[in-house]
């Protein structure tokens, strides 16, 4: 019974639309947006689909010319989708950009709430530490890479020096792959951290204080406050700060590229950085373009599945 | 009398005739004028400070002499930064007039149509004027897309004479010397002067190693040849320098070679010619050039790759702007602008830029030349780029003791074979 009444007040929403009414109602509001859609129509809609027709095609340097030209194409159907996913190479690189993605953004979330939760108290020179915290963010990335890329060397750089001290023996981080991966790991925490900070102390200072007055009176402990509290109280911020996170993290070009670009070339690729490399080394730019489709739909898979996931918990 | 002023004139109507249809098929651009204004769009990648030293007054003077012309000059970065932006912007309509370009870009550009073909808009006389393996340094099959403005672009031994008197002539004498130059002053556990220094995991570099020891990278046909004896005897060779001499640092790029030389702790170093000008000046080196030594195995000099930097016109210009493009393509190969690349130790593509005292008369110039000499011109295909990045990360995995010479070989050879099967 009710379900039909909910029907019948839908149609009835429905058969009193009225464009007309709409736009007058909305026509500020849609006016003001126009200068962002017209932007966004073209510098991402615009190329997305111009990607889109490109991964279809067998664009490279030896019919660029005729596509140069007049703008022709020969079109090779799936073939660029069937030669990615049947190489051998991209599974590793993508199981590779997995573990990079995971390790990054958990350390970011984790770190990035403790210290939101640090600097939520009352400390001593604040503003100092807060400050300091948000360094690596401010200064533009490809500087901060190439500043570490120093400091990773392995006669000269800070990192090995630090170590020395310590006692340890130095390692030549940007030589092997493995040791490389992590450099690259290093960096990209370090600077992945200060975002989710941000956010998390802006969640954390738009949560009623009465609840943790009221978990006092109840004698909480300040971890069981947290984890009851702070926690599930942040969940609404955290979660669109992680998809994006993970989406910057996954296609994130500059660390690793300029960390190792000639010191590791191949070894430590990442699904981007491989694309990057097909299509502006070796001109294959069809096969990148379907390659980035590729990335396109994994994350968009991802990205609805873990809403949708988090919304179900 | 009168005669003769007719056969005379008959002559001067016949040659000119004869000569204005030579020109119709070759229309000598460089010969013609600039009738409107027009402004060239001109992008290079030449490493500061010489684009402000060199360039700049040049195109001063250039614009003086044709007031009509103006250029504006654009540093685009690296030299794969200005490859790519050109290739982007020419696809968008917004490409440079003329870029100042190594000679392996002629090998995208021209394949994609981006530089144009200047054999019919040269002069014969523009075209005499340069030695003669500028031209073909900047052609493909058959056609020019290019003038060559520098030539040479290659590596060669450097060294310090305040540590060593001079050069070795074979790599045993440069082990020996380099050996004892490998010290470690503080006790520390790390070395803080080196024998020899260079980009130890840059192709570039190793190219000049494979070469001496007798192999090229590709055959005729200009396909790989990777898997050969003297590549396991180059990647072997470099091997032996880090770990069984231990002459070399144990992480050196370009940056770390060039600082370790410039402060006086290294004593020789294998680099190109663009580094020269800043050791010449630099107060703690006494600067020596000599050709990379001999390898005892082969009795070959190390073979660096040649190249050098010219300029490119881009296709589908108007006239005018091909006119002024010549004009100044003609102007910066001049001997007197060719002075100035050579006074900042470019060998030059001009000729008669070889007679200058400043070549003649210097060490390191002469040097410099006598290494050019013993180079090999870099081919300019694209496949070379699939060459490249099939030799980068053997190399790299070779020196960090990853992979034994042989096997990087075999994996050299197929990624190469890779690549280039990708590209087409």
């Amino acid at each position: 019974m009710s379900q039909s009444g909910e029907n019948l007040r839908f149609t009835s929403a429905l058969s009193n639309f009225s464009l007309k009414d709409f736009w007058r109602q909305n026509k500020f509001s849609y006016l003001m947006l126009l200068p962002a859609l017209l932007v966004v129509l073209f510098v991402i809609i615009y190329p997305f689909f111009y990607n889109f027709r490109l991964a279809f095609s067998n664009l490279n340097m030896y019919n660029m010319r005729q596509f140069i030209q007049d703008g022709s194409l020969e079109y090779i159907g799936f073939d660029n989708f069937i030669k990615i996913i049947t190489e051998s190479s991209f599974w590793i690189i993508l199981l590779r950009t997995v573990v990079w993605t995971v390790v990054n953004v958990t350390a970011h979330v984790v770190f990035g709430i403790f210290y939101a939760i640090i600097l939520d108290r009352d400390l001593m020179f604040k503003s100092i530490y807060r400050t300091l915290l948000v360094i690596p963010w401010a200064i533009p990335q490809y500087i901060v890479v190439l500043v570490w890329r120093g400091m990773f060397n392995y006669r000269y750089g800070a990192v090995n020096l630090l170590l020395s001290k310590l006692g340890i023996a130095p390692i030549s981080w940007l030589s092997q792959a493995s040791t490389g991966f992590t450099a690259a790991i290093i960096v990209n925490i370090w600077l992945g951290i200060p975002f989710m900070m941000m956010i998390a102390l802006g969640g954390l200072q738009s949560i009623d204080p009465n609840f943790f007055e009221a978990a006092e009176i109840d004698g909480a402990s300040s971890w069981q406050q947290i984890k009851h509290i702070t926690l599930p109280l942040l969940k609404p911020v955290m979660l669109p700060a992680t998809v994006l996170g993970t989406v910057w993290t996954f296609n994130n070009l500059r660390v690793i590229y300029l960390l190792t670009q000639n010191t590791l070339t191949n070894k430590i690729d990442i699904l981007v950085t491989y694309v990057y490399r097909a299509a502006f080394e070796f001109y294959r730019y069809g096969y990148a373009a379907a390659f980035s489709l590729i990335i396109f739909v994994i994350l968009l898979v991802w990205a609805i599945s873990f809403i949708d996931y988090i919304n179900e918990d | 009398m009168r005669k003769s002023i007719i056969t005379v004139s008959i002559l001067v109507l016949a040659l000119s005739l004869i000569f204005s249809v030579g020109a119709a098929a070759q229309q000598a651009l460089d010969k013609k004028e600039v009738t409107e204004k027009v402004t060239l769009n001109f992008w290079e990648t030449l490493e500061g400070p010489l684009d402000e030293n060199v360039l700049d007054p040049l195109i001063k003077k250039f614009q003086a002499k044709y007031p009509k012309i103006t250029v504006e000059r654009t540093h685009s970065g690296s030299v794969e930064d200005l490859r790519q932006n050109a290739q982007t912007a020419y696809m968008g309509g917004k490409g440079p007039d003329v870029v100042w370009s190594p000679f392996d870009h002629v090998g995208p550009f021209s394949i994609m149509g981006i530089a144009q073909p200047l054999d019919k808009l040269m002069s014969q006389e523009m075209k005499d004027k340069y030695i003669d393996a500028a031209l073909p340094g900047m052609s493909l099959h058959g056609k020019t897309y290019g003038v060559p403005v520098t030539m040479g672009n290659h590596l060669m031994l450097m060294y310090n004479k305040n540590i060593v008197d001079q050069a070795p002539e074979t790599w045993s004498e440069l082990i020996k010397v380099a050996k004892e130059n490998t010290v470690d002053k503080d006790d520390d556990g790390l070395m803080d002067k080196y024998g020899l220094v260079y980009n130890l995991n840059e192709p570039f570099w190793w190219v000049a190693f494979h070469g001496g020891l007798g192999g090229w990278v590709f055959d005729k046909e200009y396909n790989p040849t990777l898997n050969t004896e003297p590549t396991v005897d180059a990647l072997k060779f470099v091997h032996d320098l880090k770990y069984k001499y231990q002459i070399v640092p144990k992480e050196s790029s370009y940056d770390i070679a060039d600082s370790l030389f410039k402060e006086g702790n290294a004593a020789f170093i294998i680099n190109g010619v663009w580094a020269l000008g800043s050791y010449k000046e630099n107060k703690k080196i006494d600067l020596g050039v000599a050709p990379i030594p001999k390898f005892e195995k082969t009795g070959k000099y190390g073979q660096p790759m040649t190249s050098g930097y010219g300029l490119i016109m881009f296709s589908d210009l108007p006239e005018q702007k091909q006119i002024a493009v010549m004009k100044f393509i003609d102007f910066m190969t001049s001997t007197a602008a060719q002075e100035l690349f050579v006074e900042n130790n470019f060998l030059p593509s001009n000729k008669q830029a070889y007679g200058l005292p400043q070549i003649q008369n210097d060490p390191i110039m002469k040097g410099s030349a006598r290494q050019l000499r013993l180079g090999r011109a870099m081919p300019i295909v694209p496949e070379m780029r699939g060459v490249w990045d099939a030799i980068r990360p053997a190399l790299q995995s070779v020196m960090s003791n990853d992979l034994a010479p042989a096997a990087a070989a075999e994996q050299m050879q197929k990624q190469a074979e890779e690549n280039i099967k990708s590209m087409k």
